[in-house]
């Protein structure tokens, strides 16, 4: 090889040249790596025609799409795009996995708060809870949207009476309902449910997105502050 | 000289000599470490996945068993026969006491104990990951894994099957497709029942009846979830699975008993 090189200098510079070519092409795609006119998601097929082509592997899958919403949701916080292929993913992710509860739950948070879409949201809940009837987690959430989002107590009460109900449903459930059904629907209120929700929600994300949703909150609630007193 | 065939269990004999036929491929290596960094992958993908680290890596665990499990089925036992004949090794074996239907289940039990080998080692390496990541277990886990073998050993026979008469691309392609079809038939069942005409309805039948349905050995969902299953749902289930197999073997042995094996 060696004396191949020496005697062909020209495929040596060849080499150097490609190689030097190579690296430099590298860090220039970087540059245009993402293109936001290009809406990937748009091509995702129904969840009912992803589970029927995942043959018995519907739970690995639902991971993969799982991971990629995830990640749709990481780029919206980044500013990169708005929500509109959301609750697509939502719905091929608990179509495969009709069980996979957390699912419902971050999917209903984020529609119905960040995507301000409060019925898609509620309906990814109901339809979880068809599915998992002994989970309690889905109708609290129903109610804790109800009762922050469209201040109604009343609705709100009932569902959390729902969950507290149900087998593992913790002590908290019944006192949200209790709380409820004692006061008017107000943003004070709404602020310290969701502090009750980031208490004892058992995933960091989970507790991470109350925090976002009680800084949006004070916010408003400062900018209405600042409205009137002006 | 010594017989190197048991002249008590021939089949047993030519188990074993298929398993260390099998053993020393390279194909068998190269689906291990791939299907073990596959496993391992899901440990690093975990924290990736928000709210689902525990059933990311019991998913990408059991489907790796299952799936790499039915693969080297396809991989290692397409072309067995037709090059023992080819090689000529068939009619030499076939010379000593050992009949077609020995031979048949012999291949058979030699495939299927090199498979759950393979899906052996895969299961001690996804334990020791759930056991790394903290994952919880439940029973249903292991419940999932046995009818994964007991899949296998289904795939096997049919394999089997279509290896005694066509040539090894055919079978493996034909093996494929008794897979797909195999986990699509109960719903292809359902929907002919809702939506189709009397002919599609009775060639969904047919088809249901015919082809194992492979969606029953598939209870991952449970695993992964920790839901309830019946006792009673995995003995139908490992009963089917037996005497789907004992079928396609004894189809298996019915066909070759007439082939021609000469070289």
């Amino acid at each position: 090889m060696k004396a191949l090189l020496r005697r062909n200098p020209v495929i040596l510079l060849a080499g150097a040249a490609v190689v030097l070519g190579l690296l430099l092409s590298t860090v220039w795609v970087q540059k245009y790596r993402y293109r936001p006119y290009l809406h990937e998601k748009l091509y995702l097929p129904s969840g009912k025609f992803v589970r029927e082509f995942s043959l018995g592997y519907r739970e690995v899958v639902a991971d993969a799409v799982w991971l990629s919403a995830v990640q749709y949701y990481g780029d919206f916080r980044k500013g990169n795009h708005d929500l509109r292929y959301f609750s697509g993913l939502i719905d091929i992710v608990t179509s495969l996995d009709p069980h996979f509860t957390f699912a419902y739950l971050f999917g209903a948070l984020v529609v119905s708060e960040d995507a301000g879409s409060f019925e898609e949201g509620t309906d990814i809940l109901k339809r979880g809870m068809s599915r998992n009837p002994t989970s309690w987690q889905l109708p609290f959430e129903i109610g804790f949207l109800n009762f922050v989002n469209r201040r109604d107590n009343a609705l709100a009460a009932r569902y959390f009476e729902l969950a507290s109900r149900l087998p593992g449903a913790p002590e908290y459930a019944g006192r949200f309902a209790a709380f409820v059904y004692s006061k008017a629907g107000d943003s004070g209120s709404s602020i310290r449910m969701w502090e009750e929700y980031k208490e004892h929600a058992d995933d960091p994300f989970l507790k991470e997105l109350a925090e976002r949703y009680i800084e949006k909150l004070n916010r408003e609630s400062a900018g209405k502050k600042a409205g009137s007193d002006a | 000289m010594r017989n190197p065939v048991n002249a008590n269990a021939p089949a047993l004999t030519i188990a074993r000599y298929t398993l260390k036929g099998y053993i020393k491929e390279r194909v068998l290596l190269v689906v291990l470490v791939f299907a073990l960094l596959l496993m391992v992958s899901s440990y690093v993908l975990a924290p990736l996945a928000v709210g689902a680290q525990r059933k990311i890596i019991v998913d990408i665990g059991l489907a790796s068993i299952s799936v790499f499990g039915v693969l080297l089925v396809v991989l290692i036992a397409a072309g067995s026969y037709s090059r023992e004949r080819e090689k000529g090794i068939l009619p030499n074996i076939l010379s000593k006491p050992v009949s077609r239907v020995d031979f048949v289940l012999g291949k058979f039990l030699g495939t299927w104990v090199t498979v759950l080998l393979v899906m052996g080692c895969m299961t001690v390496v996804y334990f020791s990951v759930m056991l790394v990541s903290r994952t919880s277990f439940n029973g249903v886990i292991f419940v999932a894994v046995f009818l994964s073998a007991l899949e296998v050993a289904v795939v096997t026979a049919v394999m089997t099957f279509f290896s005694t008469f066509t040539s090894p691309l055919l079978s493996a392609l034909f093996t494929l497709c008794a897979v797909v079809s195999g986990h699509l038939s109960a719903d292809l069942l359902e929907f002919a029942a809702r939506f189709g005409g009397a002919g599609f309805h009775a060639m969904s039948s047919v088809a249901y009846y015919v082809l194992p349905n492979l969606a029953l050995f598939n209870v991952r969902s449970e695993a992964v979830h920790g839901l309830p299953l019946m006792n009673q749902y995995v003995l139908s289930v490992t009963v089917y699975g037996v005497f789907y197999t004992l079928f396609a073997l004894l189809a298996s042995a019915l066909i070759f008993r007439r082939r021609d094996v000469s070289a």
